[in-house]
């Protein structure tokens, strides 16, 4: 009992005194300084109320020549024959910080469940009930996960993604009446309480954008994916459902969570192909423009999303290893060196001839809904991005060799 | 000296009020009763095939192999504004995918059994049949739809029946099979009657216990069973199948399987304490 350690005589000296500091300064250690400054960024974001779109405001949505611009358009959703300040926009891009550390960030914003919607038909308009409502959002550009084993390499993903552009956002929705938060303050979630006739009371959760994965129980997506549930609101028209964007990470390169997201009045299944989710809602990845609120699509994303959805990011990062990691193991682009240039194996001739031959769809600038319209295909390599120009790319003899040609205006 | 003096009390005083820690605060309880099922509900309707592969119905007498699973649960009430049929009192509802009745407890009498061949599926179920013969009899001359085995030919002798199940399940005993044994159900003259006991059952004074038994389809299929997701893979060479099981969710969202036909608790008893014995009857004919 008469240790100096029992006694305390230790403890209570000068080591204890320094191991007191290093604890205190243990835990003001945060990480922040790893990561850039965000400032410009609110962390939580009040988005405010969203259209419900159709098919059709989809249709124009999905081909609008920018995005963006086109979401920010407002609904005159009364009827009154003026879109006014004060009603929905269509659909919404934007970004988002880092929270401080303890404060969960994201947006959230509003809709309300049309109870009928019209779209042009090809005898005239035609309205029909809204049953399902399907909630989506897309966080920054893509991401996928490459192979890093040593054999087979000429056939798996070894050309990695670019990691500190990605981010992540978890999707919750459900009846504005249960949402817990404080919109553009707090974020909330949608658990309540349910009180049976006897008293019992048991924490339920309200929120009802379930998605399902192969296994049972609740899932998110991962980094760069598109989220999205279906909710039935059949006979639920006129009731305020709440959207919560939940930030669950932020890219590493600029401390900005880039999104977009919509409403849309049908089944998601309606909606989302596979593979090709990265084209549902397309151009997230934002620059700020100009004034606040105004953004940019991010050179040459929209190309990379096409290459994803066209499962050829693997090729495409080899003519544009800028939009990919800098980290990429030295055989990445053997193969796809090997395919096109078989004859002098130069990786500026084999862009060449991949920017040549690949090619993704799109509708002309007359093409209408319903009347569909002319296709166009255009080259998926970017001006700016690629490691050779693709403004003068040698000329295609269509009778002798086949595009590769990705399907982008489905 | 003084230290361990403390310390020592310290520790005694700490043990003294351990002791003092009773165990009448429990909220789980074993409940235990019985269940009554009506006679008329083992009389049961099937389409079976004639000669010339024309469909007639055929109307089986009361018998205990008519009977299908029960399903019985522990609720805060019973109610019967949301559907044709008395069912427990339901929480929030969002929507039609949201009829949550959050149970306190439950359990069955008798439950899908996978008896050992493809074709069985979902069609047995556990306490009902003494043997492999009482399930040949069954669906050979009631049902008239014999069992096949895995070459499509009829399966006509109970040790067929036992060396198939012994093979694929990798068994040694008939004691490892659910779907075998005594039957749970006692004749009482106007009903059947089964003891139940609901295990670990959350209680409070005012619960009423209820239930319904999910009867046979006149193709003679059960709404609680599922053999697309539910029940675990056969793999044995060329048969390869799920082997169906109770569906999720029964005792949560009861009204997702109930369905024309079958018989429910009309008046489910109330519990004063859990030592009540309830009896349950399974009355009410929804039809």
């Amino acid at each position: 009992m008469n240790s100096p350690i029992f006694s305390g005589s230790l403890l209570t000296g000068p080591l204890a005194l320094a191991l007191a500091g290093l604890a205190v300064s243990g835990c003001d250690r945060k990480g922040t300084d790893l990561l850039p400054d965000n400032s410009g960024f609110a962390p939580v974001v009040t988005i405010g109320e969203l259209a419900v779109l159709t098919p059709q405001d989809y249709w124009e949505y999905r081909f609008a020549d920018d995005p963006q611009a086109w979401c920010n358009e407002r609904v005159d959703i009364d009827g009154d024959g003026v879109a006014s300040d004060d009603e929905p926009v269509r659909c919404y891009y934007g970004q988002l910080g880092m929270p401080e550390a303890g404060v969960v960030g994201g947006a959230s914003y509003t809709f309300g469940v049309p109870f009928t919607q019209t779209i042009d038909g090809i005898d005239g308009p035609e309205t029909y009930d809204v049953d399902d409502v399907c909630i989506l959002v897309d966080p920054e550009t893509v991401f996928w996960n490459h192979s890093m084993a040593e054999l087979e390499r000429e056939t798996k993903d070894i050309y990695p993604d670019y990691h500190d552009d990605d981010g992540d956002i978890d999707l919750f929705a459900g009846m504005s009446s249960y949402y817990t938060g404080s919109p553009g303050v707090e974020l909330g979630d949608f658990h309540g309480f349910y009180t049976d006739s006897l008293g019992r009371t048991i924490e339920i959760e309200y929120g009802e954008c379930e998605q399902r994965g192969q296994n049972f129980g609740e899932h998110h997506s991962g980094r760069g994916a598109l989220e999205f549930c279906d909710v039935d609101v059949e006979g639920r028209g006129g009731v305020q459902f709440t959207v919560v964007l939940e930030t669950f990470s932020v890219p590493l390169n600029d401390g900005a969570l880039s999104y977009g997201t919509l409403v849309f009045g049908g089944k998601c299944g309606d909606l989302v192909p596979t593979p090709g989710e990265e084209l549902v809602i397309p151009q997230e990845s934002l620059d700020p423009s100009g004034s606040p609120g105004d953004f940019d699509t991010r050179a040459c994303t929209h190309n990379l999303e096409i290459a994803v959805a066209g499962e050829m990011q693997q090729e495409f990062c080899c003519a544009h290893p800028g939009l990919c990691s800098e980290r990429a193991p030295i055989d990445s682009c053997d193969s796809f060196v090997e395919l096109y240039d078989p004859l002098t194996s130069d990786i500026n001739v084999a862009s060449a001839e991949f920017c040549r031959q690949t090619k993704y769809t799109r509708y002309t600038a007359d093409a209408e809904w319903q009347g569909g319209g002319d296709l166009e295909s255009t080259t998926l390599c970017c001006a700016d991005q690629a490691v050779v120009p693709v403004d003068d790319l040698p000329q295609h003899d269509p009778e002798l060799e086949t595009y590769k040609v990705i399907t982008a205006h489905n | 000296m003084t230290t361990i003096r403390t310390f020592s009390l310290l520790v005694a005083g700490v043990s003294l009020v351990g002791c003092a820690y009773e165990e009448d605060a429990l909220e789980h309880f074993d409940l235990t009763g019985k269940v009554r099922i009506p006679k008329e509900a083992a009389e049961i309707v099937v389409t079976v095939s004639d000669d010339d592969g024309n469909q007639t119905d055929r109307a089986l007498d009361a018998d205990v192999r008519n009977l299908g699973p029960v399903y019985l649960g522990v609720f805060p009430a019973v109610d019967d504004s949301l559907f044709d049929y008395p069912h427990p009192e339901i929480g929030p509802v969002l929507s039609n995918n949201s009829l949550d009745v959050y149970p306190y407890g439950g359990t069955t009498v008798g439950r899908p059994g996978f008896a050992c061949y493809q074709a069985l599926r979902c069609k047995v179920t556990t306490g009902r049949f003494e043997s492999y013969d009482d399930i040949l009899d069954y669906f050979a001359n009631d049902l008239d739809s014999p069992i096949e085995n895995q070459y499509g030919e009829e399966v006509t002798n109970a040790a067929e029946f036992r060396e198939w199940c012994y093979e694929i399940m990798f068994l040694t005993s008939d004691e490892e099979l659910p779907f075998l044994g005594n039957v749970d159900f006692v004749d009482k003259g106007e009903y059947w009657e089964a003891d139940a006991t609901i295990h670990h059952s959350y209680f409070q004074e005012g619960a009423v216990v209820w239930g319904w038994m999910d009867s046979p389809s006149r193709s003679y299929n059960f709404a609680s069973c599922n053999n697309d997701n539910w029940g675990w893979q056969l793999n044995y060479y060329d048969q390869q199948y799920v082997t169906g099981a109770a569906e999720a969710g029964l005792l949560n969202t009861p009204d997702n399987f109930i369905d024309l036909g079958d018989w429910i608790a009309g008046d489910a008893p109330q519990l004063k304490s859990p030592d009540d014995n309830f009896v349950v009857e399974l009355g009410f004919h929804y039809e």
